[in-house]
């Protein structure tokens, strides 16, 4: 899968961009949201996991614009269950909360490839 | 910390009103006790000269009244207001016949029924040896007593005497309603100041648990990943194990301080299904248990609800399971019951520890004796009792015959079952 991973914290793209190739994903990254559009623009993505609090642009607007595009998006939040609020006028294919793993990480792929073949 | 101040403001409201009305409750018990008094002393007059104020009599006998100075003439000012009474004497066959009348507002035929009717309701018609006094439609004050086999029964119009006594009473009433209204005023702005620092500090402390916790949140998350990925290169160590455990500990750390930073937050009274949460959350730390080689049993009553947010009770059942987990040396036991309508649910475990009670499990960062070498630090019973206490409930938390058992238990609404 093609999958861009897009978060303000460069360490974690790092780290997480690493888990995903090494599971044999495609790994882009993005630390803001207008970077975010850019790439999606160029590129036909599989799945993109973002994190709630982009910088740039806002996340739901993201999201929504994925949706048109027909791109899956999936949120990690660190804010728990209470974003879900913020993001319910979009379809959004999984969320995942901070602090997780590896092993939550590749769930959520898994979830989310899931719930877009729906 | 708003229903702190709540809870202040009705307890001060409380402790003024017990000590308003226990004081003037006193004043006026007093002040009508006198009063009773001073109406027995003018009827032990009238008993005394057989049914007749002493003045009444010597003008009935063609004798002038008397005062300290000497005879007083019928007009004479030093006379005073005349006392409004009647006397009745009633036979032992129950005829009544009014041998003194000195009142308008009663008719003669009324004293009469009025003296057989009290008669009736304090002596039971019987013969009385000792003379019996007391009220009588308000402000009357009787005496019932007997002189030569007759029973004579006098009742007296105090209304006049006992106006100050009702006065000093609507006085009290009106005074204690205005004390009240004012002290209400005045706490509802002291409690703003007296609580404003207090509020503060809650708010920064709340800001900082949730900034803290916000904080440790990614960097936990990339040093899970990291730590995989050392151990995809160099292979699994102890010090990657050692990592991968302070990982959970610090990841338990940081979903109890997000609990507490949002400890009071308002929520919508919901309705929980306790049965099927305490299962769920059994599943959910089953492997917690296994990976340990220890056995986790439950006993869970079914279709048990209780008042409360689900949420709340998952965290509850959570923690009470990873401290069971953390200690458990072959087994554990997860019970949920309904007991005398109270709902309880607790853990067992078995352990080293002593006999005994231990209420300092439930200290924030404190750890029992046996809790060297495990993870954990110290929050997550805290955050039980805390949610327990908050909830109205009890906690409690000791050792006997070799088993830890936590306890909390919770009123049940009257319906429990679904």
């Amino acid at each position: 899968m093609k999958i861009l991973l897009a978060d303000p914290d460069r360490d974690f793209l790092t780290s997480y961009g690493k888990i995903l190739e090494i599971d044999g994903h495609e790994v882009e990254t993005a630390f803001d949201g207008t970077q975010v559009i850019t790439k999606t623009a160029g590129s036909r993505f599989d799945l993109v996991l973002l994190n709630s609090d982009l910088p740039r642009i806002d996340s739901v607007r993201i999201v929504r614009h994925l949706n048109e595009e027909g791109v899956p998006a999936a949120v990690l939040s660190g804010d728990g269950k209470k974003i879900e609020e913020r993001f319910k006028e979009e379809k959004v294919a999984a969320y995942l909360y901070f602090p997780f793993g590896p092993a939550e990480m590749r769930s959520l792929v898994r979830e989310a490839v899931k719930e877009d073949a729906k | 910390m708003k229903k702190a101040r709540v809870k202040f403001l009705l307890a001060a409201m409380l402790a003024i009103f017990v000590l308003l009305t226990s004081l003037l409750g006193v004043i006026n018990a007093v002040s009508f006790t006198m009063a009773a008094a001073d109406a027995d002393r003018v009827t032990e007059e009238i008993e005394t000269n057989h049914g007749m104020l002493k003045k009444d009599l010597r003008m009935s006998n063609g004798m002038p009244a008397e005062s300290r100075f000497g005879p007083m003439g019928p007009e004479s000012p030093d006379m005073g207001p005349s006392l409004r009474y009647f006397t009745v004497t009633v036979d032992n066959s129950g005829n009544a016949a009014l041998i003194t009348y000195n009142i308008t507002a009663v008719s003669e035929q009324e004293a009469a029924s009025w003296a057989k009717e009290l008669l009736k309701k304090t002596a039971g018609g019987e013969t009385v040896d000792e003379s019996l006094s007391g009220w009588t439609r308000g402000t009357y004050r009787y005496r019932i007593y007997r002189f030569n086999n007759t029973t004579y029964v006098t009742v007296v119009d105090q209304a006049r005497e006992m106006l100050p006594a009702y006065r000093i009473l609507i006085i009290s009433l009106i005074g204690e309603g205005i004390a009240l209204l004012l002290g209400a005023v005045l706490l509802i702005f002291v409690s703003r100041r007296l609580f404003r620092p207090l509020e503060e500090a809650d708010r920064r402390q709340k800001n900082f648990l949730s900034s803290a916790e916000k904080e440790f949140k990614v960097p936990l998350t990339i040093i899970s990943a990291d730590t995989e990925l050392l151990e995809r290169a160099h292979g699994s160590s102890e010090q990657t194990q050692a990592i991968n455990r302070q990982i959970g500990k610090m990841k338990n750390l940081v979903r109890t301080l997000g609990a507490y930073a949002v400890f009071d937050e308002e929520k919508e009274t919901a309705d929980s299904p306790l049965t099927a949460l305490v299962k769920a959350g059994a599943e959910d730390r089953q492997a917690l248990f296994s990976d340990k080689n220890t056995v986790l049993k439950t006993e869970i009553e079914e279709d048990v609800r209780a008042a409360g947010e689900p949420e709340t009770y998952r965290r509850i059942v959570d923690e009470l399971l990873l401290n069971a987990a953390r200690f458990a040396e072959t087994e554990a036991v997860l019970r949920l019951r309904t007991e005398n309508g109270r709902l309880v649910i607790e853990t067992e475990n078995d352990t080293e520890l002593p006999d005994g009670e231990y209420p300092q499990a439930f200290d924030r960062f404190t750890r029992l004796s046996n809790a060297e070498g495990t993870e954990g630090a110290g929050l997550g019973l805290s955050y039980v009792r805390d949610k327990v206490l908050e909830m109205g409930g009890r906690v409690s938390a000791k050792v006997m015959g070799g088993r830890f058992t936590v306890k909390l238990s919770l009123s049940l609404p009257e319906r429990r079952r679904s």
